[in-house]
């Protein structure tokens, strides 16, 4: 390898990469294909610059710092094309906001690749401008038919640590953001004229250089414990191609394309990354890909249509079989998100209906541009991933054990269990193939509030898939369904608490959301779940709705329908002592269990109470211990006493014991409250 | 003075009889000791308070049994006298630790004896029997409590609660005379505050 710009720039870089652990959660965007006809409408002269334009006002609203583009970013391929493309990244670099493209066979030339470098200066063609946005170089052929968007800012530098392959400049590309690496591999032409349309040996080794860690061989400088991304045009498998990243029909050369896809593959899988994204297909599509030798799985994303292309699949032959199935969704317009926080990386898919619910080559633009999420992915580099086939369980255990491994500090130590629920998905591809889930876990060191660690479940949620009225004509008899991204089937999840700290407040299982809000994890399911508390273990008879606390194996756990992140959190209660009156017997002392036992009887004096309702002991007598207690409220020992409320007028009788060694009088001021 | 006793004590019988609050009961318990003849263990009597910290008293009488009583009683709170002499009483006034009789037996067939309890809801007598060790709860269906029987006083009544398969206890009609003893009692607690102003 020639010594270049980048390489001298890899210090540097190595130092960003490492440090960015801790950095605060930051966001990166990936667009597709954005090639269109000349328009009737003008709205897309070559270029889908209207969808281009609404794109970037998604990826501005949603606060990315870079977009990366898959490839296709003109029709033709032409100078003024890539240089109207160039353009119309303005918005994005008035935003502030990075843009990474590649090329695609739409701009496979030689001359294609002459002006993507003249065009994108910041992807490293010319070392010194390397990182550097918004540098469009003037003058550009703009279609009368467009105003042009106006320059309204200063350069600045997205990224860092960047290094091109010799003889692609600027068009195979990595460079480093925060704690992840971006590997960007071109397939076509060279600026020198050197023809190529698939991966060589030396563009999969140089991509290897790229990705593997410090340490591992000479010339690696990627730390470990951080991401990398793979992007280029094409696949690892197509779907509406023939063609993917190594030949035109990879089943008829097996020879030389199957070594090929093994190397490229290992390089993924031994270095952790987890997708490889291309455009080409004009579709959504995840896919676990196995690797021809069966030694890698990476999974591969075939990025939504940002064009008036929407494809079918096709035949793929026997490469079909190396693919496991987890979403697929034809016909729409969509873009990604990827929310880079730590070692959690969560993907949201964005789409919208393309305006003629199938594949009709419009080339008027129809597109209505309602953009709803459709679907939500991710992993962690301190979690697990399991693959869950359809009618499969979804049981599973995890702990922070990888992360304290992985050198994290923080941490409670906890563990966490899916201790009941069935993939009950139905979903399949357009060729038939049942949809799979992957199901993945991370871990967040606990709030200083909370009682556990924070861990974060993906793909629970139902498979996407396209919902055909009559599979023998897609392209006229698509019914567009808006899926839903938060819903899942109904599982048990269970999780460890500290337990000095969970005695300390009232606390269960609970969902978090993006601002560090707990709420009890039950409050997120559907309208038609009943909260019910039970003090003692999960069984599965417990219906949707259920949540309780096993103090025995101190573990607290929940039956929910969503999925997010989850921790035992400090729950916010209601205190209802005005209109719930508390009543004691004598208490007892049984000499066999050494404890004093008596009856508390409470009576609602008010409304219903549809939630589970409990009792602190306020100034409970000195050197006296509610036993079982579950924890505190206000600084007074708790316990629940309705399991899902208490009716207007009615009342409940349960049994409290106390510790007392002193024999006192036990005396105490019972105050309620509702969960 | 003389007059003002008087008048105290007719105002005290009409509030006692007007308030459910102060109440007096009686039971006969017989306990089939049978299974335990000849073998050494503990019997238990309890009255302890809520939270409330009301008083409430209970004393024994026509104790008869061929069990045999071995040692002194263990005593707690306020707790005094004997079983087997009619002379046991626990309150729930004054003490500042629960009110417990301990005392060890050899047990023979049966146990007699009536008790009598007078005072104010919330307040629970308990009666229990245990092994030789102390604490092995004998002649007793409830594992939490221990109990062979429970009375709670409440603000309806007394409430009963056998928690055995070898005790009875028959509630014991009070003569009327009970209601005038109580009620002068608390006659001449009321004049004795007067007295002391």
């Amino acid at each position: 390898m020639k010594i270049t710009y980048g390489n001298l720039l890899s210090a540097f870089g190595l130092t960003l990469i490492a440090t960015a652990a801790i950095a605060a959660p930051w966001k990166f965007g990936v667009m597709a294909d954005t090639q269109w006809p000349n328009s009737p409408d003008n709205k897309n002269p070559n270029v889908a610059v209207n969808v281009i334009s609404h794109l970037n006002q998604e990826f501005i609203n949603k606060g990315v710092k870079f977009v990366v583009q898959v490839g296709d970013v003109t029709d033709g391929g032409s100078n003024p094309q890539l240089d109207l493309r160039a353009t119309f990244a303005q918005d994005l670099y008035n935003a502030g906001i990075g843009f990474y493209p590649l090329r695609g066979n739409h701009e496979s030339s030689k001359t294609g690749a002459l002006e993507f470098q003249r065009v994108f200066p910041q992807t490293g063609a010319i070392t010194a401008k390397a990182g550097i946005n918004n540098q469009t170089p003037t003058p550009f052929v703009n279609p009368s038919v467009l105003s042009t968007p106006t320059n309204g800012t200063g350069t600045f530098s997205v990224g860092g640590n960047f290094v091109n392959e010799p003889g692609y400049e600027g068009l195979t590309y990595s460079f480093d953001v925060d704690n992840a690496r971006f590997v960007l591999a071109d397939t076509w032409t060279s600026p020198a004229g050197a023809s190529k349309t698939y991966l060589n040996q030396g563009d999969v080794d140089w991509v290897g250089s790229r990705l593997c860690y410090a340490g591992s061989k000479a010339g690696c400088d990627r730390p470990a414990n951080t991401h990398a991304f793979s992007f280029a045009h094409k696949h690892l498998i197509s779907e509406n191609h023939n063609d993917n990243l190594f030949a035109s029909t990879p089943d008829s050369s097996p020879t030389t394309t199957y070594p090929l896809t093994n190397s490229f593959m290992k390089n993924l899988a031994d270095n952790g990354v987890r997708y490889h994204i291309g455009g080409h297909d004009h579709m959504h599509n995840r896919a676990i890909v196995t690797s021809p030798d069966g030694a890698s799985k990476v999974q591969n994303i075939i990025t939504a249509s940002n064009s008036y292309k929407f494809y079918i699949p096709g035949s793929q032959g026997a490469w079909a079989s190396r693919e496991n199935m987890i979403a697929q969704e034809l016909f729409t317009v969509g873009y990604y998100i990827f929310n880079v926080d730590g070692p959690k990386v969560t993907v949201d898919y964005y789409a919208s209906p393309n305006g003629c619910n199938g594949d009709c080559d419009e080339t008027t633009d129809v597109i209505p541009y309602t953009f709803d999420k459709h679907e939500t992915f991710g992993y962690s580099l301190n979690g697990k991933e399991v693959v869950v086939s359809q009618g499969g369980s979804y049981a599973l255990t995890d702990s922070t054990a990888k992360a304290i491994a992985n050198g994290e500090a923080g941490y409670l130590g906890t563990s966490a269990a899916i201790l009941s629920g069935t993939n009950s998905s139905t979903g399949k591809d357009y060729r038939g193939r049942v949809l799979t889930k992957t199901v993945d876990t991370g871990w967040t060191p606990a709030a200083s509030d909370h009682a556990s660690d924070k861990m974060t479940l993906w793909g629970m949620t139902d498979s996407l898939a396209t919902n055909f009225t009559n599979l023998s004509n897609a392209n006229l008899h698509y019914l567009y369904v808006v899926p839903n991204p938060t819903r899942t089937d109904n599982y048990a999840l269970s999780m460890s608490y500290d337990d000095a700290k969970f005695k300390s407040g009232v606390f269960a299982l609970s969902v978090i959301d993006q601002n560090g809000n707990a709420q009890i994890a039950s409050a997120g399911n559907d309208n038609t779940s009943v909260p019910m508390f039970v003090n003692g273990p999960y069984s599965s008879s417990y219906p949707l709705g259920s949540y309780g606390v096993d103090t025995a194996s101190k573990t607290a756990w929940a039956v929910i329908d969503h999925a997010s992140d989850f921790a035992v959190a400090p729950l916010v209660v209601n205190d209802v002592s005005a209109q719930i009156s508390a009543k004691a017997s004598g208490f007892l002392y049984n000499r066999a269990t050494k404890l004093y036992t008596g009856n508390l009887t409470l009576t609602n004096t008010g409304a219903s109470i549809n939630t589970p309702v409990a009792v602190a002991l306020s100034g409970l007598t000195a050197n006296v211990t509610l036993a079982n207690a579950l924890g505190q409220y206000n600084g007074a020992p708790y316990t629940t006493i309705t399991n899902s409320g208490l009716a207007a007028g009615g009342s409940i009788t349960i049994a409290v014991s106390f510790s007392n060694p002193s024999n006192s009088k036990i005396n105490f001021t019972p105050v309620t409250f509702q969960e | 003075m003389k007059f003002l006793t008087i008048k105290l004590f007719i105002i005290s019988v009409v509030m006692f009889a007007a308030s459910s609050a102060f109440a007096s009961f009686s039971y006969d318990f017989d306990v089939n000791t049978s299974g335990l003849n000849g073998k050494t263990g503990y019997i238990d009597l309890q009255m302890n308070p809520d939270n409330s910290f009301s008083v409430a008293t209970v004393a024994t009488s026509n104790f008869f049994s061929s069990a045999t009583f071995v040692g002194d009683a263990a005593y707690m709170g306020n707790a005094a006298g004997q079983l087997s002499d009619n002379s046991l009483s626990l309150s729930t006034a004054g003490a500042a630790q629960s009110n417990d009789y301990f005392h060890q037996v050899t047990f023979g067939d049966s146990i007699h004896f009536q008790l009598n309890l007078a005072g104010a809801p919330n307040n629970t007598f308990a009666l229990s029997f245990f092994g030789e060790d102390g604490s092995t709860a004998l002649l007793s269906t409830n594992s939490l409590t221990g109990t062979a029987a429970t009375i709670e006083l409440t603000e309806t009544g007394a409430v009963l609660n056998l928690t055995s398969n070898e005790t009875s206890a028959t509630p014991t009609p009070l003569p009327a005379a009970a209601y005038l003893l109580g009620s002068g009692l608390m006659g001449l607690a009321g004049l004795r505050r007067r007295k002391r102003n």
